[in-house]
């Protein structure tokens, strides 16, 4: 006997029988008469991002605020067209702002591998190339000439003459002076050797012997004193030499300095107005002059004026003397008007911040300052960086280095080996050049919010975010923005324009993709290759516009391009592998739905949900979560509705059940608790003995109340079982039990839609599980009247009844000593 | 032009004091081009031996100061050089073919290089006169010989390559025919290019420049002729420093080349090995 109902409270209303929707609630159509044109070549483009007003002010805000950190990231899915919108906004902008300088790399003269960064006017810099090239040109033809005048020969010679006349002068006299005297002077292997002499011979030893002493005396002074001279000219010979050298290395700066000196004045005349400039090209010119005899070696590298060792670096080293005077121009805005706006496609660390280059020379690798490139950052300073922060990530330490250059506003090259230490080859230290750039990231949400949580850097770098919807509402005057924005696409693309009826198949399209009937996609992409495709056909055809039909076809060949796995399914449960039963009644069996996604394609899978009920402590066992098949939510999901059946029937007694609830031939995993309504509804069905109708479905979730709540991808779940029961044949009694808040996502297939209008297929939308429980039984939920007392033969008493017999059962169990002792 | 420039035995002379090691391999490859022997000649110059035994030598050197040598100590340094010199001269003919000979002689370098030279011979000499790596000037006794010979003679610094010759003559002097046939046997090949110098002494050189380079055309030569009225050495150096060409082939006969100093100025001005051709 069951026990005594809860505590009396006001009577429930009873849950009615679900009426199932009209046809007309199934698919909401875009009206081509009410968009007011023939085709969209009459349509204005709409260059907005139409429905992301937030979006476009964070974009507006974040490009136009000028403070350190105020970089932006626009979030949003790929293909919502936001890197258009933000290409567009930053363009129109750019235009509008000043002109950066422009940047060269030049020698410096102080460290050599330390090339120096100079600005200048935009325009000014390929100026300044021009201008050096130039001088360089004319210097190569006016130092030789100069070199080559009778004047530099003359001062030449003379300094020759009147060192060589010193050193002549000292050795003949010393000579006729050894001569006069009888002293032979003769060249040995390593000096000079004096000795006396007669009749031109080197006196025999017996003869000197035999001289009178005092001429032996006499010799032997006049060679010590001659050996003494000598000695002090070939120990004074290295200090004339030097002199020597000293005067002609005077001379060559004196005629440098006269060849050169009206060329840079003339130079510097030019650039005045720029001091840093100015004070470059003197130091050059200074440099010019202490280096001619370089110059002398690249124009005669044989002649004999020139030290051998400025001959080999010209012909070893540096091959051309000149090259360090030329001016690397790094960044050049001459044609530019407004600030640059640059797009870095492939964000490698040195894309970014651009690299010294090398190049080989006698089998080694050597490099200086005219082979320093410019990166990303070079090119957007003044201006904007557009980048892909997906893009940036994947590339070895430019992230890191993005962020090093945004917080020393300052672009420092470096190269990766440096980065790691493996550098093990010269190389060159770039000056940094001043860094003020917008940086603008685009992403997705999840990207985002990653770099939100695990970098701390990026909040303070990236402080504006535009997020950018997947998708925008179908109200008002949308439909009409959207077709403008097709016509946007179709100019963009240069696909013939679409008629009205084409446009509103597109935006019905549209809704669908987005899920939502009162929605449309922002995945512009998508709706882009639709037109592509549709274009194509129309082409085909030899249409001159795109029509409805055209578009109707290019979606039914996309959807037969993917539908493969789909077609395999529906064919196993034709074929009675995968069972799936559409009519008849089962207890404690219902149809539930799921969906797969495999790439682009979404399609719906019934899956038999089975439930069965024994004796026990109250517990729900999901054996998918048993198995560890199941996910976090579907397992919340199976929770829940233990918490139910909790709250509904077990407030004045235990629950001496366990339920064991599963998906049948699922072999992967099951997330997410769009099932949960199914599973409690087999249980009940289970503990009421009352068979569920198979020919209907039902997808979505519970709460502990009992509501049934909105779950995903009901468009698709919906088809999913229709195609199952059109193969099996309609018999009017099929259709799906859907949650009332998922009324407004239906843009279901027109082929559901007719069968629906024919009453061959009901769409039934409920808002609680009673109200599905009705639908799948046929028999009233029932509720609880004034005493707490279910009407008899509903599902709900006979639930309750099942669970006090349960109860009652256990707690038999529950007491075997009084069994034993009884008479 | 019936080979004008034939040379029987190249000689390489050498001493003591301007040794200079390009010398050997620049004389052997010669000789090969030659088509001529190669006679090394090694002069122990007496006056450098007895200078050692005289009890009164004095000897300038730069760096540390030795003690002086005895004879025989300097006697042992001029037979290890000759032998150095030997092996160097043995390897550069077997490894160019070229039949080969050695001597050494011991007397006045004047002297026995008349004695041992005969009138198809060319004498190689080296150029070097610096003192001790010093930019000072003093000739050796070979030196000083080798410029009175009245033979052909090569005046090498150094550089060894001979393969485009610059060629120096007077048109029309004896010797002019000999210095081009010499220029061209070194230029060699099927189509020798050379540089011709004319030194002019008329008002229109213009016909002796159009001579001379169709002699040569007709030679198979492909030759720049530039016609120098009357130079100076200035201006004969300063021709030389533009040539295209490694090695002055000139006649000895050039009235520039009359007063013996500016031939020794010439030698001293251009890094350029000289071949002074004589009858």
């Amino acid at each position: 006997m069951p026990e005594s109902p809860p505590s009396p409270s006001p009577a429930q209303p009873q849950p009615a029988f679900p009426e199932p929707l009209p046809a007309s609630a199934l698919y909401r159509r875009c009206d081509p008469a009410r968009l007011g044109f023939a085709t969209t070549a009459e349509l204005e483009p709409l260059d907005d991002a139409p429905g992301q007003p937030r979006a476009l002010e964070a974009l507006q805000f974040g490009l136009g605020i000028r403070r350190g950190g105020y970089n932006l990231f626009a979030i949003g899915p790929a293909g919502t067209g936001k890197r258009t919108i933000i290409d567009q906004l930053t363009r129109k902008r750019a235009a509008a702002e000043p002109t950066p300088q422009d940047w060269v790399y030049v020698y410096n003269f102080g460290e050599p591998h330390k090339p120096q960064a100079l600005s200048l006017p935009a325009g000014r810099g390929t100026q300044l190339r021009q201008d050096v090239r130039t001088l360089i040109d004319e210097l190569r033809a006016a130092l030789p000439a100069a070199f080559e005048s009778d004047d530099y020969r003359t001062r030449r010679k003379t300094i020759d003459a009147v060192f060589k006349e010193r050193q002549d002068h000292a050795f003949q006299k010393l000579q006729r002076r050894a001569k006069e005297h009888d002293i032979a002077v003769i060249r040995t292997p390593v000096g000079i050797g004096l000795a006396p002499m007669r009749n031109g011979e080197v006196m025999e030893p017996e003869g000197f012997n035999k001289l009178p002493a005092a001429e032996q005396e006499r010799l032997q002074t006049e060679m010590t004193a001659i050996h003494k001279e000598f000695q002090a000219i070939l120990e004074q010979a290295p200090k004339w030499e030097s002199e020597r050298r000293e005067k002609i290395r005077e001379l060559n700066h004196d005629v440098t300095r006269f060849a050169i000196g009206f060329r840079f004045d003339a130079l510097r005349q030019r650039y005045a107005d720029l001091p840093h400039i100015v004070e470059h090209l003197k130091v050059a010119e200074h440099d010019l002059v202490e280096n001619a005899e370089q110059f002398l070696a690249a124009a005669q590298s044989s002649a004999s004026e020139v030290p051998t060792e400025i001959v080999a670096r010209h012909l070893f080293m540096e091959q051309n003397p000149y090259d360090r005077y030329q001016v690397n121009l790094l960044v050049d805005h001459s044609k530019n008007g407004g600030a640059p706006v640059i797009e870095e496609d492939h964000p490698t660390l040195q894309n970014l911040v651009g690299r010294v280059e090398y190049k080989p020379q006698f089998g080694n690798l050597v490099t200086d300052f005219t082979l320093i490139k410019p990166g990303a950052l070079h090119m957007a300073n003044g201006g904007y960086l557009l980048l892909d922060a997906r893009r940036v990530l994947m590339q070895p330490f430019a992230w890191e280095e993005l962020k090093r250059a945004l917080r020393a506003s300052e672009i420092q090259i470096r190269s990766v080996a440096e980065m790691v230490g493996m550098l093990s080859t010269v190389t060159l230290e770039p000056a940094p050049i001043p860094l003020h750039v917008k940086v603008v990231l685009s992403g997705d949400r999840q990207l985002y919010y990653l770099l939100a949580a695990l970098d701390p850097d990026f909040q303070e770098m990236f402080k504006v975010a535009a997020d950018f919807d997947d998708e925008v509402d179908r109200t008002g005057d949308a439909e009409l923005s959207y077709a403008r924005l097709i016509a946007s696409i179709t100019k963009r693309e240069k696909i013939r324009p679409l008629d009205c009826t084409a446009v509103a198949r597109v935006v019905e399209h549209a809704a669908r993709i987005a899920g939502d009937s009162e929605k449309v996609t922002a995945r512009l992409e998508m709706v882009a290759d639709l037109l592509r495709e549709a274009d194509h056909l129309a082409a085909e055809a030899g249409s001159e516009t795109i029509t409805a039909v055209d578009i109707q076809r290019t979606i039914d060949l996309q959807v037969r391009r993917a539908s493969r796995v789909r077609e395999r399914v529906y064919e196993e449960i034709r074929r009675g592998t995968i069972l799936i039963d559409t009519t008849g009644s089962r207890i404690g069996q219902v149809n539930g739905l799921s969906v797969l996604q495999l790439g682009g394609f979404m399609f719906g899978q019934p899956s038999r949900i089975s439930a069965r009920i024994r004796l026990g402590k109250g517990e729900v066992v999901d054996i998918e979560r048993e198995v560890e098949l199941g996910g976090p939510i579907h397992s919340k999901g199976v929770l829940i509705l233990a918490g139910f059946l909790g709250g509904r029937f077990g407030i004045d007694r235990p629950l001496a059940l366990s339920a064991s609830i599963v998906f049948e031939q699922s072999y992967g995993g099951v997330e997410g608790d769009s099932a949960s309504m199914a599973e409690l509804c087999a249980i009940l069905s289970a503990l009421a003995a009352a068979p569920i109708r198979q020919g209907i479905a039902i997808t979505g979730s519970v709460n502990q109340n009992g509501d049934a709540q909105a779950i995903g991808g009901v468009n698709e779940k919906i088809e999913g079982f229709f195609d199952v029961c059109r193969a099996a044949g309609l018999s009017g009694e099929q259709g799906v039990i859907i949650p009332a808040s998922n009324v407004k996502h239906l843009m279901l297939r027109q082929d559901v839609v007719e069968a629906a209008a024919a009453g061959r297929f009901r769409i039934i939308p409920v808002r609680t599980v009673d109200e599905a429980m009705a639908a799948l039984t046929g028999v009233a939920a029932g509720a609880r009247d004034a005493s707490g007392t279910y009407a008899a033969g509903s599902i709900n008493q006979r639930v309750e009844a099942e669970l006090i017999a349960l109860a009652e059962r256990a707690k038999s169990f529950a007491t075997p000593e009084r069994k034993a002792n009884a008479p | 032009m019936s080979e004008p420039f034939y040379i029987a035995r190249v000689i390489a002379a050498l001493d003591a004091a301007g040794h200079d090691d390009d010398l050997l391999p620049a004389a052997v490859e010669l000789a090969g081009r030659l088509q001529a022997e190669i006679a090394g000649l090694f002069i122990e110059d007496e006056n450098l031996l007895r200078l050692w035994a005289s009890p009164a030598v004095r000897h300038v050197t730069l760096g540390a100061v030795r003690d002086l040598p005895s004879t025989e100590q300097i006697e042992a340094e001029l037979r290890a050089l000759a032998a150095q010199a030997e092996a160097a001269l043995a390897a550069a003919a077997t490894r160019h073919g070229v039949p080969w000979s050695f001597r050494v002689v011991r007397g006045r370098p004047k002297l026995e290089l008349h004695e041992s030279t005969k009138t198809k011979d060319l004498v190689v000499v080296g150029r070097s006169r610096s003192l001790a790596g010093m930019p000072l000037q003093l000739a050796s006794a070979l030196q000083e010989a080798a410029r009175d010979l009245p033979l052909s003679t090569l005046h090498l610094l150094r550089q060894t390559t001979l393969a485009r010759p610059i060629a120096l003559i007077r048109p029309g002097s004896p010797l002019a025919d000999r210095a081009l046939a010499a220029a061209l046997r070194l230029a060699g090949g099927p189509a020798p290019e050379l540089d011709v110098l004319l030194i002019g002494d008329t008002t229109d050189p213009a016909p002796q420049k159009t001579e001379i380079a169709s002699r040569l055309k007709a030679l198979g030569a492909r030759a720049r002729v530039r016609v120098m009225s009357m130079p100076s050495l200035d201006e004969l150096s300063r021709a030389l420093a533009t040539a295209d060409g490694d090695v002055l082939v000139a006649a000895a006969d050039i009235p520039l080349f009359r007063d013996r100093d500016d031939l020794s100025m010439l030698l001293e001005r251009t890094r350029l090995p000289v071949l002074i051709v004589r009858g």
